[in-house]
């Protein structure tokens, strides 16, 4: 097979997760990481993640509590009605870039839907959210139109039983993401379409069923992951109030997670991991798939759906053996399942860090392509936006100096990512474990976990990719 | 689309509209939307649909968008001139995910869905392979663009033609006569360890014993090694040249390793662009290329004797006189190979002209127009220079390039004739029934 792929040396032009577009069109950078000294970054980086683990182990408890205490700054007016106007706009634009999909141009580079939702939504959207607060609430597609066809009150047919947790998101997520990663071509327009406009019914077919919140926040896992994300920024608008603190406070301050909760905390840093794994040299050399000679993603259908539930599974099972043993250091019997929840949440940031670093690449092109869309959304030759004559570049990952800052940007963000997580994690085992040596103690391997994480982190950025 | 072209015929765009109107009208008749396989025939005032294979995502993405940005200068060009038959012509660009799967995948959508009269453009080797016998099935004429032998050694069919582009093993034999000349007789080729570095191994060594030289080592180079400092000691000290073909992210470390080890003495050095392909002659690192030399399959840089058909071509796909994008200097495009997909569309221009083509039911007689084809003289409509078409084999042979690079530029040493390219007829397709 592959007889004549010499155009592989375009490995210089493809770094390829298995997610759409967005993290598929990128990047000819990869020589050029190659000769970046990285080893000495990752030590760098790495040193800044243990160097926070030693300053929140001296730091008085007083100091870490302050950290993250938060600051009032005004009185948020209640626009809680306006937000069923706008989600309703939301609505409105979804349908009308579903039936782009279906009609609009084939090119997933030159049609707004499959650009909307990979780069727009899920690569840039996800990021904002988590540094800006709560957007998606104004935005989202889904409680608007329930309102105004069910109610404000509607009530529910059925209860989602409690004891499913959040299991339904964490179920529904995995399957959201094997589609994206094992589908044939999840930017196809009209396959991407019918699944979008599929995934609004079955979601509003549920919020009828279940009750508007409850499956939001429960079963929809976007909507849950994106208010999981937007509690992690400074600003926050919180009973009537505008309050800003470190990045994390109100994540601090949220109800102690139940386990399914706590698991799909994980779930995003699994999955964001393994999406990042699987396009290594290392990776493909255990699948026996020669780098330089990707077979495609038909190929690896298998292995990927078996590696995301495996890197998730290995996640998990060593987040929570960290916490396990943490528990016996400490000496003092928290039950587990409350370490285990207020503990994942300090996984947050992480999870967000990663997301940013890993399709930094893939936005800074995909949005050209958006931009250019957005003048033309129908191909018709049409500048709506007046942008003349409008070419794709990628010329930033074909210089030294701006393949250098891409990636100690990305660096930056998993570093810094991991810095706020062994803050947050040493603040929340302050509440669980009273403070003091014992609240230190128990941080000894979640801390360790966390400098491992970063080295992994860093690794990742700066191993060859091949798929 | 994406990448706008500056200038469109004034009746492409009404045909656009038409085409967007009866699309409108198909919101009617849910049979019609694409994806839920409607059937409607083309009608004679319809644009010709060209579905554009393209790789959108995948390993050859930053390919795709080379392929892209000339394909559609090349239809704005055809429809400048009045498009095909007096019909506009129109791009239907579907992903193909360089994924051979997916490349069958978006064939049946050309027959099948956007009622497409042909489909053309993909590049990597395996989507060709994967798509062609899908082609075949379809009866659908699948133009690649993939400059593999895999058309010209016979294993694909007749609906499958290469006719813009030279293949690998015509590329490689028509080195030899100048390296076996110029260079050194002793040759020592560093490749990557598959296929790929295979086929450069197994065409070359043969074709330098032609010479009257010799390969007088092979250093295989695993996909996955990302420094090479312990095989250059196994070049031998009597090599004239040594001939690399290394792809991967790793061919910048494999250059500057590769300066490390000689030093300011080294053998004569000769490799493929293929290895720097979109990336900059000048990038730091690659120092240590000064003087030596690539095969391009189309000369990067705009040379001194420059004809009017490159400096046009460079204009209306947007490239500057480096070979990069005229509106950012440091986006390298693939020069060597993107004229491929130009001069495939105006053949098949030429060859829908040649049978008057009107409709699916000349897809034959388009087959048979093109097999009928031989020489292509050095034209706007072939840019990279002349061409001769072997109708039986499906592919076309023509001029190759040998740069070399001075002052961290490529310039052209050496051009080679068609018939240095040449090779006896592995296959006849004519032969092969419809």
């Amino acid at each position: 097979m592959l007889v004549y792929a010499r155009l592989l040396s375009l490995w210089l032009a493809a770094l390829i997760g298995l997610l759409p577009s967005v993290a598929l069109a990128h990047a000819s950078d990869q020589g050029f990481v190659l000769l970046l000294p990285t080893e000495a970054y990752i030590l760098s980086g790495c040193l800044a993640v243990a160097l926070t683990v030693l300053m929140s182990a001296v730091l008085p408890d007083a100091w870490t509590t302050r950290l993250f205490t938060s600051l009032r700054l005004g009185t948020v007016p209640d626009l809680h009605r306006l937000k069923t106007v706008t989600s309703c706009l939301g609505f409105a634009a979804l349908v009308g870039l579903v039936w782009l999909g279906m009609t609009g141009p084939r090119d997933p580079l030159g049609n707004l839907l499959p650009l909307t939702i990979w780069t727009l939504w899920w690569a840039v959207f996800v990021v904002v959210q988590g540094c800006c607060g709560d957007l998606w609430s104004w935005i989202s597609p889904f409680h608007g139109p329930h309102r105004v066809l069910l109610g404000p009150q509607a009530r529910p047919l059925l209860r989602l039983p409690d004891r499913l947790g959040h299991w339904p998101a964490v179920a529904i997520f995995l399957a959201a993401m094997i589609f994206a990663f094992t589908d044939l071509a999840p930017d196809d327009p009209a396959r991407l379409a019918r699944v979008v406009a599929g995934y609004w019914l079955v979601t509003f077919a549920a919020m009828t069923l279940f009750g508007r919140n409850d499956w939001l926040h429960r079963g929809e896992p976007f909507t849950l992951l994106l208010t999981l994300f937007a509690s992690l920024a400074p600003l926050q608008g919180r009973a009537g109030a505008w309050r800003f603190g470190l990045p994390g406070w109100c994540t601090l301050t949220l109800p102690s997670p139940s386990i399914s909760l706590a698991v799909f905390c994980l779930i995003l840093l699994g999955t964001g991991s393994f999406d990042g794994l699987n396009e290594t040299f290392w990776w493909l050399a255990r699948l026996g798939i020669n780098p330089l000679e990707f077979p495609g993603r038909s190929a690896v259908v298998l292995p990927g759906i078996l590696g995301l539930l495996g890197v998730n599974l290995l996640l998990i099972a060593i987040f929570a053996g960290c916490v396990w043993l943490g528990q016996q250091l400490a000496g003092v019997p928290v039950p587990f399942a409350a370490a285990f929840g207020r503990l994942a949440l300090s996984i947050l940031p992480i999870a967000l860090g990663y997301h940013l670093a890993h399709y930094l690449g893939g936005v800074l092109v995909n949005s050209q392509y958006a931009l250019a869309a957005l003048s033309d959304p129908f191909a018709r030759g049409d500048d709506l936006l007046g942008l003349g004559q409008f070419y794709v570049t990628t010329g930033f990952f074909n210089t030294r100096d701006t393949v250098r800052l891409l990636w100690l940007t990305q660096a930056g963000a998993i570093v810094s990512a991991h810095v706020l997580a062994v803050l947050m994690a040493h603040r929340a085992a302050i509440d669980l474990y009273g403070g003091g040596r014992r609240a230190l103690r128990s941080q000894i391997p979640l801390s360790a976990f966390m400098i491992a994480y970063t080295l992994f982190g860093l690794w990742l950025l700066a191993s060859p990719r091949g798929a | 689309m994406t990448d706008k072209t500056p200038t469109r015929a004034p009746f492409t765009r009404r045909a656009a509209l038409a085409t967007l109107g009866a699309t409108g009208a198909s919101l009617a008749v849910p049979g019609l939307l694409p994806g839920l396989g409607g059937t409607a025939q083309a009608q004679s005032g319809d644009p010709i649909k060209i579905g554009f294979q393209v790789h959108r995502t995948g390993i050859g993405a930053a390919y795709g968008r080379w392929y892209d940005r000339t394909s559609q200068a090349a239809v704005a060009r055809i429809n400048d001139m009045g498009g095909i038959n007096g019909r506009p012509v129109e791009l239907v660009s579907e992903d193909d995910g360089t994924d051979p799967k997916r490349g069958a995948e978006v064939l049946e959508k050309f027959a099948n869905q956007s009622n497409c009269d042909v489909a053309f453009g993909t590049l990597f080797s395996h989507v060709v392979i994967g798509s062609a016998p899908r082609a075949a099935e379809l009866k659908l004429p699948y133009f690649v663009v993939s400059e593999g032998h895999h058309v010209a050694s016979g294993m694909l069919n007749r609906y499958t033609l290469q006719p813009g582009i030279t293949d690998v093993k015509s590329q490689v034999i028509a080195m030899a006569p100048f390296v076996g000349d110029n260079l050194g007789k002793k040759v020592t080729m560093m490749f990557a360890d598959f296929a790929f570095g295979h086929d450069h191994r197994d065409f070359f060594s043969e074709a330098i014993k032609e010479q009257g030289g010799k390969v007088i080592k092979m250093i295989a180079i695993p996909p996955t090694e990302t420094s090479f400092t312990k095989y250059f000691p196994q070049i031998p000290q009597e090599t004239e040249v040594l001939y690399h073909v290394m792809v991967g992210p790793a061919v910048l470390t494999f250059v500057k390793e590769m300066g490390e080890f000689f030093g300011p003495s080294r053998p004569e050095i000769f490799g493929y662009i293929d290895s720097l392909e979109a990336v900059s002659i000048d990038s730091p690192g690659l120092e240590f290329l000064e003087g030596t030399y690539f095969w391009e399959g189309n000369p990067r840089y705009a040379q001194t004797d420059q004809t009017e058909f490159d400096k046009a071509f460079r204009e209306a796909v947007g490239v500057d006189d480096s070979g990069a994008s005229i509106t950012d200097p440091a986006d390298v495009s693939t020069y060597a190979h993107m004229f491929g997909c130009w001069e495939t569309l105006n053949v098949i221009k030429a060859g829908m002209e040649a049978c008057n083509y009107q409709g699916p039911e000349d897809r034959q007689a388009l087959i048979e127009a093109v097999e009928a084809m031989t020489e292509m003289p050095a034209s706007m409509d072939h840019p990279q220079g002349d061409k001769l078409f072997n109708g039986k084999t499906h592919q076309v042979f023509g001029v190759q390039y040998i740069s070399k690079v001075e002052d961290g530029m490529l310039k052209v040493v050496h051009t080679t004739s068609i018939e240095d390219g040449f090779y006896p007829d592995e296959v006849d397709y004519t032969t092969q029934p419809f």
